[in-house]
């Protein structure tokens, strides 16, 4: 799998970061969402962004591969750098090749599982074997076994957990450079959820993560870093902005903020 | 929360609510058989009506010559064959004229001018919507007119299948934008978003996924449309259908007779081209119904009730297509 895996890497040097944030705000038709957010995502680690609901995490998340382009009245200010380049001047669709998503709810296409690996690699005019595309990507996210006799059936018919992997290989075959998931575990059971944070152990030696939730002890198991947002009120307004960032273990055991020591031990306790 | 005491006497000691019970429960037993009572009387009424036609009709539709004769001075050997062949032609000429435009109109409405970035963009959206929702209401006398200064007097397509059949199409055209909008709004964000991330373009994501998740719905809506072109009358009398007609449209590439003007011999002139049937004049099954209905003699009026059946039946027909086809799709798409 080592591998398979080190020959999608070939971007730059190790020590750029994958994401650079400065003072980036985001606004839905004037209602400021998150405000003023600098941070570096470091490559190859899993970044985890906890907060309260409101915080604007997932709304960060979304504008980091684009997706906020499909709603009209959103306005992203400041600067977002992917591998040093300007992310809001690429094509969006450049983007969205390099920059995989997994959403909350588990959301396959209503089509074969075959097709739905098969899909994303034949948009983007990939010119390879597809089969053993589909059959790497499945035995990454170790589903292949699973469903390696029922390729043709629809992908609906699997259970939620497995559905969840399936959208992971769909991410991964398209061989990105970072993969955002939006609380990839929410709608999982506990086992379910637990076969998903063994996997993104693995692959954040290869791939960057950038993982939303809000499970901290999911997010103590499985994160390099953590970015903890708050929520802030102003005239009536509610609005996030980036508490604290740093090592899981610093974040977690010796906060530097109050508002991040509250946040994190209410819950675990 | 244990602190808290709540006072649950009041709860408990409301008798009071408990007796509404049965009260509303007589409203509700009440209130369902009233509806059931509607729904009766509707229902009987329109059976009746139909069952009325297949008896006052019912020595003619027993009989096959009925279907295959042009209509004739007299009533016995009158039939309905150019009615229902025109019919279908014309509507033939609907559903291709009317598809490919109202579907496109709608996924441009729905899929690109409504997540457009610029502001006017979406303000005309808004305003298109309004109006065609208006024109889906607009009675069809004036959609007749319509047709009849554009396709007849403007395009001079003359009294044709295609000017009939075009009339029609922007009949229905605002309903299958429409429809189509709706069976695009229904399929889920989640779907749209988790093509776009695997790097789609609008266009991939929109033939790919969501027209195969759309395509059952936009095809009922489309059905029940043109089912409803089907009995128009009044827009094909304006723009000019024939209501005596001994002849069919010409098929593709059917052999052409002229006719020998001493002799009365007809012979051969080469072969019809494959859109002359477009230009053929045409009745359709509505127009010969009203023809007959407004004969005095009371022999037509068989026919005419006969003539009704069969376009109710091929309504009907379209309409369990349309059903059909529903549960097929819906069968093979979940979420």
């Amino acid at each position: 799998m080592n591998t398979q895996m080190n020959e999608v890497r070939s971007e730059s040097e190790v020590n750029i970061p994958a994401f650079r944030l400065e003072n980036m705000s985001i606004a839905y038709s004037g209602n400021v969402a998150v405000s003023g957010v600098t941070v570096d995502i470091p490559q190859k680690q899993l970044t985890a962004l906890i907060g309260p609901s409101g915080c604007g995490k997932s709304t960060i998340l979304r504008s980091l591969c684009r997706l906020n382009d499909l709603i009209p009245g959103v306005e992203i200010s400041g600067r977002v750098e992917l591998f040093r380049q300007d992310l809001r001047q690429m094509e969006a669709i450049t983007v969205h090749r390099r920059v995989g998503m997994v959403f909350q709810r588990p959301n396959p296409f209503p089509k074969s599982i075959y097709e739905n690996i098969a899909l994303g690699l034949r948009v983007n005019g990939y010119r390879g074997k597809i089969d053993e595309m589909v059959e790497r990507s499945l035995q990454q996210v170790a589903l292949w076994d699973e469903v390696k006799d029922r390729l043709r059936s629809n992908a609906l018919n699997l259970s939620g957990g497995q559905q969840q992997r399936l959208c992971i290989a769909r991410a991964l075959a398209l061989q990105p450079e970072v993969i955002l998931m939006d609380e990839p575990c929410s709608a999982l059971d506990p086992i379910a959820s637990l076969r998903i944070d063994n996997l993104l152990n693995q692959l954040k030696q290869f791939y960057t993560l950038v993982v939303v939730t809000h499970n901290l002890q999911q997010a103590a198991r499985i994160a390099d870093q953590v970015a903890f947002f708050n929520t802030n009120r102003a005239e009536g307004r509610i609005y996030g902005t980036l508490a604290e960032f740093g090592p899981v273990v610093q974040v977690f055991s010796e906060p530097q903020k109050q508002e991040t020591y509250d946040y994190v031990n209410a819950r675990s306790n | 929360m244990q602190g808290e005491e709540l006072d649950l006497s009041a709860i408990v000691k409301d008798v009071q609510m408990r007796k509404s019970i049965s009260v509303r429960k007589f409203w509700d037993t009440l209130f369902s058989f009233v509806a059931l009572g509607f729904l009766i009387l509707g229902l009987f009424v329109l059976l009746l009506l139909v069952f009325q036609l297949f008896v006052d009709g019912r020595e003619k539709l027993a009989s096959l010559g009925f279907y295959f004769s042009f209509p004739a001075p007299s009533a016995e050997e009158a039939g309905i064959l150019s009615a229902w062949v025109g019919s279908i032609f014309v509507i033939m000429v609907t559903v291709l004229f009317s598809i490919p435009i109202g579907v496109a109109a709608g996924i441009y409405l729905e899929e690109y001018a409504k997540t457009s970035s610029s502001q006017f963009v979406r303000f005309l959206t808004d305003f298109i919507e309004i109006n065609i929702t208006n024109l889906a209401g607009v009675p069809s006398i004036v959609y007749g007119l319509l047709g009849l200064e554009i396709f007849k007097e403007t395009l001079k397509l003359g009294n044709s299948v295609l000017t009939a059949g075009m009339t029609l199409g922007i009949l229905v055209l605002p309903v299958i934008v429409v429809t189509t909008r709706e069976a695009l709004k229904s399929v889920p964000s989640a779907l749209k978003e988790g093509s776009i991330a695997i790097g789609a373009s609008k266009w991939q994501t929109i033939w790919d996924l969501i027209l195969p998740a759309s395509i059952g719905s936009i095809l009922t809506g489309v059905i029940v449309s043109v089912s409803r072109a089907i009995g128009e009358t009044a827009p094909l009398i304006t723009v000019g259908a024939l209501t005596f007609i001994a002849f069919l449209p010409p098929l593709p590439f059917s052999p052409r007779l002229e006719v020998n003007v001493d002799t009365g011999e007809a012979f051969q002139v080469g072969n019809y081209g494959p859109f002359d049937w477009l230009f053929s004049g045409y009745t359709v099954m509505p127009i010969q119904m009203f023809d007959w209905v407004g004969r005095p003699s009371p022999d037509f009026r068989v026919n005419a009730a006969a003539a009704g059946v069969v376009l109710v039946l091929m309504t009907l027909a379209l309409n369990s297509a349309a059903i059909f086809l529903r549960i097929y799709f819906r069968k093979r798409i979940k979420w």
